[in-house]
């Protein structure tokens, strides 16, 4: 009894201290949150400074813009800052380059192009930095005289010298993601006079990237300074319909302070070649976290940790091609958020304007019955704005590698994919309409080509000749097994590869698997989930079999699409040995012309061969909320989606709080 | 004792030397010695890559050495604290991102530590010392939810309660993500890369203010899972305690209960809980990754996550020794514990 009492008063005092901690830990955190303010996020900003920070490299983990003026003024309303919540972040802001999603994103806020499209047209192009052009008969000279009064965020004033500069500085990058990537084309002598000789990662330059390459590629005069400070010529090695609209992609051929870039440049210590402020085939480690345009908004400052970015609206924005002045929303602060719940409950609860949801949150926001019966947008919130679906310019596909390498990088013994019944077998295996109305929740329009819907040269009315049919799956499946020699007693296996995460490409594998498996004819398909890194690496070592993947258009055009699929030459139809000649000559063809229709038709007529091959599956072009999976508050106005910004992600200029 | 404890301490660190190396060689060799799909070249790859730009990547990063070679010229370059870059943080000094991520996973893991440990030994000793009565069942309840329910979800009802409905119901609200508040990036002194202790090292109230209302969310959510850890571990090892004859003995030399629990019993039982809290220590130093993406705590396991999605050997390489250097130093610590809390364990 004594011992008893004895431990009912050790318990007491260890209940005590608990409750004591509990009460002090509550009492704190309520101190605490009774003194951050309600809308509290980890990104409420107030700074007035700009310039006070450091690099990464450092340490630190944050960098600041070029603004010019020393501070920006503070005290702005809750209703000039808008707050926007994305999965991941920006890694570099060099406009020479195309990273990730992110950060060309946060690039076409900051820069612009010479061209460019307005609201919701992805086909007229607009002239912005540029402000008309002309073009010679032969389409291989291009002159545009620039608009006047135009400055960078660091002060220093837009001209012909600036153009030419930016152009030479992504040229020389020579990298697979820099604006080299669209100007250097397919043959001598480049798409840009003399590119095609310099560039070593699409060329036939040497990698030492040596002073007398970059001399040769600079007096080949392909970008050069006009008649007048404020004009600027392309010499064209070949004459290429799609020319100007490279131009208005947002991936590339952003135009950057030319004085700014030079500043803080030093020549390179390697022995690679160079223009004062460029150096060739290096990257530029100081402009990919510094920022110099003369877009609606500056970089006012990136955590490199978190890597969350506040843009200031600037101030002497010339207004764009319609004068409309400084953008309405003077802070924008984009937030990484990695959790999908957690961007779902703050766009709710109105922490955050504007949020990137995934598809698999759209419900969320959208009645999900009228949805799936009517297909029509209604909004279960009224504080929440649902825009759309929209096309998404992007088509996702059943790939076959037609030459299959082992690890080591010899050819593999299996060669299953050149058996045209296979293919088929394969095609008439997945039930399209099934994985668009239900894996994509509807989200989506069943593909029959490698053109989405809202492309300039798509066409609906071409035959796909395969269709969801397990009786004509089995009979393909049985010739290819005669053909390839696997039956019952000698089985092969097929790896099927889509990344982690990916439910609808989950769904595609474990659909034609099943299928094919359940037929016993001695082919097993294993479907395998792997990182986007992983498959991409995959696609590009050639040891992939069979595979779940996407393209998006990088134009409006989308030829390039057309291109990297139907040549064999460049991109996917190279990684997998794609081999029609027909279809690359048609595909040629197509790229070539000058006519829309003609265009539209020899498109037409190689996606017809391809499908007659089954040589691809085509399986579905997403439709999408907002600009890329985004839905907002309904305090947000202004928004119009633009499938040629598919890359390039949301205008926040556009924007207003009401 | 002093002599004997010194030389142990020094014999266990140069025995950790060699661990490392040994570490380090397998991790290597692992990373990049084998045949496979996704080779250390890959970071660095764009879907636009033919093969000859994919040797020029080789050539450039030494990946088309012999395995051992380039294992020395890892070597180093680490010894001179040259850890490469990681391409997919745009280029970025390895060391710099983990110099930068480091300190806030270690504030998050010290900080939730701290606070388990409060709680979870209470809890274990309340339930110890009442056995299958209400507290003990509510003890041990508390403790199985701990670390039954996935981080994630504990995570993600801490978010819903304290940012999403107490913002409904207009109530103040604890930040669902993120480390500190915006405005404070850039604009404030860096002095150990821990905000908190930056914060009060410099004197800056509001940095301290945001630091610590950000930190709340995440550090409940991982202190909750370890609090069951630890409850249980000194639970069963009280009760055990409990029935040896030498608490009898203290008990009927008329000690008073609280020296009998706090001087003798908890001596006795905090061992085990010493040993699994010193590894669940050096596994969350080690990152938490689950804590870090729900609540976009940019720590060092989300870096590791990111490193590890995108074939940066170099990270993953500093990333395994730092790991292997905590767990090395904590396990001595631990192992030093020891000898003070029981007399019978000699170092050798």
């Amino acid at each position: 009894m004594y011992f008893s009492k004895k431990r009912q008063a050790i318990s007491r005092v260890a209940i005590t201290v608990i409750v004591i901690v509990i009460l002090v830990v509550a009492a704190g955190a309520a101190y605490f949150a009774l003194s951050s303010k309600p809308t509290s996020t980890s990104s409420s900003t107030t700074s007035s400074s700009i310039t006070s920070s450091v690099t990464s490299s450092s340490g630190s983990s944050s960098v600041a813009s070029s603004q010019s003026s020393s501070s920006v003024t503070t005290g702005q309303s809750s209703s000039s800052k808008l707050v926007y919540e994305r999965a991941s972040g920006p890694t570099s802001m060099d406009p020479a380059y195309w990273i990730n999603a992110a950060s060309r994103e946060i690039e076409f806020n900051i820069y612009e192009n010479l061209l460019g499209y307005l609201g919701n047209d992805s086909k007229t192009l607009v002239p912005f930095l540029a402000q008309n052009y002309t073009s010679s008969t032969d389409d291989l000279t291009f002159t545009f005289n620039l608009r006047q009064g135009v400055t960078f965020s660091d002060g220093t004033p837009l001209n012909a010298s600036a153009v030419v500069f930016s152009f030479y500085r992504g040229i020389l990058a020579d990298s697979g993601t820099s604006t080299a990537n669209y100007f250097v084309g397919t043959r001598a002598p480049g798409l840009i006079n003399g590119t095609y000789a310099f560039s070593h990662t699409f060329g036939k330059g040497s990698a030492n990237y040596t002073q007398a390459q970059v001399d040769a590629l600079i007096n080949s005069h392909g970008i050069v300074v006009g008649a007048n400070p404020y004009q600027v010529v392309f010499h064209l090695g070949y004459a290429d319909p799609l020319f100007v609209r490279y131009l208005a992609y947002e991936s590339c051929c952003s135009i950057v302070s030319q004085t700014f870039v030079t500043s803080h440049w030093t020549p390179p210590t390697n022995g690679h070649g160079y223009i004062t402020g460029a150096s060739a085939g290096m990257a530029d480690p100081y402009m990919s976290n510094h920022t110099a345009g003369t877009g609606p908004y500056f970089l006012k400052s990136w955590d490199t940790a978190t890597g969350n970015v506040v843009l200031n609206a600037n101030p002497t924005y010339w207004g764009g091609p319609n004068n409309t002045g400084p953008a309405h929303i003077q802070e924008v602060d984009i937030n990484v958020v990695t959790s999908n719940s957690a961007r779902v409950l703050d766009l709710q609860s109105g922490t955050s304007q504007i949020g990137d949801i995934s598809t698999s949150d759209y419900f969320s926001f959208l009645d999900k019955t009228t949805w799936l019966s009517s297909q029509k947008i209604v909004s279960t919130s009224p504080s929440t704005s649902v825009f759309g679906p929209y096309p998404s310019g992007v088509m996702w596909y059943v790939g076959m590698n037609f030459q299959i390498r082992n690890p080591d990088g010899s050819i593999a013994s299996f060669q299953p994919w050149q058996n045209k019944n296979l293919r088929f077998a394969m095609a008439d295996a997945l039930n399209l309409t099934d994985i668009v109305r239900n894996a994509a929740a509807g989200f989506g329009e069943v593909a029959d080509g490698p053109l989405p819907v809202g492309t300039v040269y798509y066409n609906s009315s071409i035959p796909t000749y395969y269709g969801y049919n397990l009786a004509q799956s089995k009979s393909n499946l049985t010739a290819a097994a005669s053909a390839l020699g696997f039956s019952a007693s000698n089985p092969k296996t097929i790896t099927f590869i889509y990344m982690t995460g990916d439910n609808i490409g989950q769904a595609v594998a474990t659909e034609i698997s099943t299928n094919i498996n359940n037929m016993n004819l001695g082919l097993t398909i294993n479907a395998v989930a792997q990182t986007a890194q992983q498959e991409v690496g995959a696609v590009v070592a050639g040891t992939v079999s069979l595979f779940w993947l996407q393209f998006s258009a990088g134009t409006p055009a989308a030829i390039d699409m057309l291109i990297a699929f139907g040549t064999g030459t460049t991109n996917i139809g190279a990684f997998i040995h794609y081999n029609n000649s027909a279809v690359k000559s048609l595909v040629l063809q197509a790229a070539s012309s000058t006519d829309p229709q003609m265009t539209t038709q020899l498109a037409s007529q190689a996606i017809s061969l391809m499908n007659q091959g089954a040589e691809y599956i085509w399986v579905y072009y997403p439709t999408t909320l907002g600009q890329s999976g985004q839905i907002f508050s309904s305090s947000v106005k202004g928004f119009q989606q633009n499938v040629a910004f598919t890359n390039a992600g949301l205008s926040f200029y556009q924007l207003s709080l009401g | 004792m002093r002599v004997n404890l010194f030389s142990y301490v020094l014999k266990r660190l140069l025995l950790l030397v060699f661990v490392l190396f040994g570490i380090s060689i397998i991790v290597f060799v692992l990373s990049r010695g084998f045949p496979t799909k996704y080779p250390a070249w890959l970071q660095y790859v764009t879907a636009t890559a033919n093969p000859d730009q994919i040797e020029t990547i080789k050539v450039q990063h030494g990946l088309n050495l012999p395995l051992y070679e380039q294992y020395f010229y890892w070597l180093k370059d680490a010894l001179t604290n040259n850890w490469g870059i990681s391409h997919w943080a745009g280029d970025q000094s390895t060391f710099s991102i983990f110099q930068t991520r480091f300190p806030l996973t270690v504030e998050l893991a010290v900080s939730a530590m701290i606070l388990a440990i409060i709680l979870g030994i209470p809890l274990g000793i309340i339930s110890a010392t009442r056995p299958n009565k209400l507290p003990d069942h509510a003890s041990r309840i508390a403790a199985l939810i701990g670390y039954s329910l996935p981080a994630f979800w504990i995570g993600f009802l801490f978010q819903l309660l304290f940012s999403y409905y107490f913002k409904l119901w207009n109530l103040p609200t604890l930040p669902s993500s993120g480390y500190v508040d915006g405005h404070f990036i850039g604009n404030v002194k860096v002095i150990s890369g821990i905000p908190i202790l930056d914060a009060v090292l410099t004197g800056n109230i509001p940095y301290f203010e945001s630091s610590v209302t950000h930190l709340i969310l995440p550090m409940l959510t991982l202190s909750f899972i370890l609090m069951g850890f630890l409850a249980r571990t000194v639970r069963s090892s009280m009760v055990d305690v409990l029935t040896q004859d030498y608490i009898l003995l203290a008990r009927s030399k008329g000690l008073t209960e609280r020296v009998v629990i706090y001087r003798h019993a908890l001596k006795n039982a905090i061992i085990p809980t010493l040993t699994i809290g010193g590894v669940l220590f050096g596994y969350i130093v080690g990152g938490t990754v689950v804590i870090e993406l729900v609540f976009s705590w940019p720590g060092v396991g989300w870096a590791a996550l990111q490193a590890a999605t995108n074939n940066d050997t170099n990270f993953l390489m500093l990333y395994s020794i730092v790991a292997a250097v905590i767990v090395g130093i904590v396990s001595l610590v631990i192992d030093v514990a020891y000898s003070f809390l029981d007399p019978r364990i000699k170092l050798i």
